[in-house]
């Protein structure tokens, strides 16, 4: 039976709101950077932002330091809970030699196999059997960990995917798909590519217990990440439907590729994840305004800072980047 | 005698991988009907000793089979994964290259990619288009992934306990034709993984692997028992990926005339592979231009597959044109 738990606002035990801000913060400062660096010609590697969907990296906190996360492409919010810094990621964007993969693999593809950060891929639906035979491992183990895999709703449409349901639901594997289902694949709206918005329809089948969740809430975010990842150790692999929306264009590739969404957009930026926090923690966190703007500034600070280290440490890297 | 007993091609892979399975808790099995009914007959008796959980019956999903074998070797652990026969390969295709094959690339060596895919080429089962491809000519452009083909007993043996030792994915394209061949082990290789001369000889080398190698050792032991015997060698590549650039130069040198064998069309493959590599060779190096005999560009029938293939007879012929 799948259980359909409410959406819940309160503060998970144990939760730091402040750190929810940190993070999100981190994540929104650090992909508008690599846009305008990706313009500049300062970097090579093209980026895809999660802009507006920054609260799903609070997944990460809920997770236990064993457990694996395989991210999509869009997924710096969660890599960042995990524990990946921004200066890593800037030397892997530079192509840095000291970078972790060498300058090889596209940083959205970056591994940080040691905090359980594992590799992305461009098969979108084919990454989804690797992270599926992670966690047979974690089973295989008994090590009390799970393995989330992080898709875009438009994966759906991959065969992949639905191999890899089929034998997590069937062997009850230690498995959590995360969807950022923000209802767009590049241009195309859902409605053009699938019959039903919402995810549990064609996962719940295999053999998974759903949730839906409010992809902008943080707090629900986590609450749904802690849910699902005991349902997942208890045999229950798990599905989450973070509906949430993307704030910005697809790719540094090319500019907005959606039309008329304005509307959306509009609607969307009164459900901001970043500001719906920063009000919790005025009203009852007991933090200042001051205080809460400092959050931001301080990240800003950090991450101004990291690309100044990252150029210092490759200028060559840097330099060959701008031709 | 006794000491080293002849063992037949089926049981030499069964038994290698038995062996790893019970020196490695970590080595586990993945296909359709390899638990209590083994269809193809490797995995039979597995189930039983080591447990339904390192021996698993999956649904039809080969490219998650392979995609969940990169994902385990992420974690340490290396599946092998049985494809009911090697045309299958061609939807697992994306997961072998892009999850497996290019893992290690990728994360600059942080994660390794130990799998191994047996895939055995369904020689005469009358399986059709559909069912008797060799497949092999279509992974030879992938970096950082082994292909064997073994040609006896003794190859295929080794060449799957070299796999295991291997830090890249391995493509085992064993040949159900020559299950019931037999013969002894023999002592681990040398170097294993390297090319191996299945028979000495002098005034020809045939270059093949697996199923073609063997033929090709049944034609030079005829031309050597005829009434106007040749005396040719066979080396037999076993690895096909890593291709054994040293042996292959070593007996073109040697014998000055080669023939090369392959069961593909002509356009990709080992058999264009080594001509380019003899091509690198000083003219004065080989007596003759080295020969390449192939199947045509044509898929199998189900009715008469060998008229299209090399056979003893054809690659006999041949090797008389390049003897002439």
């Amino acid at each position: 039976m799948n259980t359909r738990p409410q959406r819940r606002n309160d503060v998970p035990p144990g939760a730091e709101p402040v750190e929810f801000l940190r993070l999100m913060w981190r994540t929104r400062l650090f992909e508008e950077t690599s846009m305008r660096l990706k313009r500049e010609g300062a970097v090579l590697g093209n980026t895809y932002p999660c802009l507006g969907q920054e609260a799903l990296g609070v997944a990460a906190l809920a997770l236990a330091a064993g457990d694996a996360v395989f991210p999509s492409y869009r997924s710096r919010a969660i890599v960042f809970g995990k524990g990946a810094t921004v200066e890593q990621h800037f030397r892997e964007m530079i192509g840095a030699p000291e970078a972790e993969q060498g300058g090889r693999e596209v940083f959205h593809h970056a591994a940080f196999p040691g905090i359980g950060v594992m590799p992305s891929s461009s098969m979108i639906g084919g990454w989804a059997p690797t992270a599926a035979g992670y966690a047979l491992t974690q089973q295989m183990e008994r090590s009390g960990t799970v393995t989330v895999c992080v898709i875009g709703d438009g994966s759906l449409g991959a065969g992949d995917l639905h191999e890899a349901l089929n034998i997590a639901g069937t062997w009850k594997l230690p498995f959590v798909l995360m969807v950022e289902n923000n209802g767009y694949q590049v241009s195309a709206a859902w409605s053009q590519v699938r019959a039903q918005k919402a995810l549990a329809p064609y996962v719940a089948p295999y053999g998974f217990v759903t949730r839906p969740v409010d992809g902008n809430n943080a707090f629900d975010v986590f609450h749904s990440m802690a849910w699902a990842r005991a349902e997942a150790l208890a045999g229950r692999p798990a599905m989450l439907d973070c509906e949430t929306y993307r704030m910005g264009g697809y790719s540094s590739h090319f500019g907005e590729p959606r039309s008329g969404i304005e509307g959306e957009l509009a609607a969307w930026r009164a459900r901001d994840p970043i500001a719906f926090v920063e009000d919790w923690l005025e009203r009852h966190g007991g933090m200042a305004r001051r205080e809460i703007a400092a959050v931001r500034a301080a990240e800003a600070q950090a991450i101004a800072a990291a690309w100044e280290k990252a150029k210092r440490e490759a200028p060559r890297r840097a330099g060959d980047a701008r031709r | 005698m006794g000491a080293d007993p002849a063992v037949n091609y089926k049981d030499a892979i069964a038994r290698a991988l038995r062996e790893a399975m019970a020196a490695d808790p970590r080595v586990f099995v993945l296909g359709q009907d390899v638990g209590k009914f083994s269809i193809g007959g490797v995995t039979q008796g597995l189930i039983e000793e080591f447990g339904a959980a390192r021996v698993r019956d999956c649904p039809i999903s080969e490219s998650a089979m392979v995609g969940i074998g990169a994902g385990a070797a992420m974690n340490g652990y290396t599946a092998v994964i049985e494809i009911a026969y090697a045309d299958i390969l061609a939807v697992a295709f994306s997961s072998i290259v892009h999850s497996a094959a290019k893992l290690s690339y990728a994360t600059n060596g942080q994660l390794r990619c130990p799998l191994i895919v047996r895939a055995p080429i369904n020689r005469f089962s009358r399986h059709g288009p559909m069912g008797t491809e060799v497949t092999l000519s279509w992974f030879m452009n992938v970096p950082d992934l082994d292909i064997a083909m073994p040609a006896d007993a003794a190859e295929a043996y080794w060449l799957l306990r070299h796999a295991f030792a291997r830090p890249v994915p391995t493509i085992f394209l064993e040949d159900r034709s020559l299950n019931a061949s037999s013969g002894p082990l023999g002592a681990k290789p040398k170097a294993p993984g390297r090319a191996r001369t299945l028979r000495p000889g002098r005034d020809a080398v045939v270059i093949a692997a697996g199923r073609m190698a063997a033929l090709a050792r049944d034609a030079a032991d005829a031309m050597a028992a005829s009434k106007t015997p040749a005396d040719v060698r066979v080396l037999s590549l076993g690895c096909v990926k890593p291709l054994d650039r040293a042996a292959i130069l070593e007996a073109a040198r040697a014998a000055g005339r080669v023939l090369i064998v392959q069961e593909e069309p002509p356009l990709g493959g080992y058999g264009p592979a080594i001509q380019s590599l003899l091509d690198t060779l000083p003219a004065s190096a080989l007596k003759r231009q080295p020969a390449l005999l192939a199947r045509p560009d044509t898929f199998l029938p189900y009715n008469r597959e060998e008229d299209v293939l090399p056979s003893a007879e054809t690659i006999a012929a041949a090797l008389r044109e390049l003897l002439a």
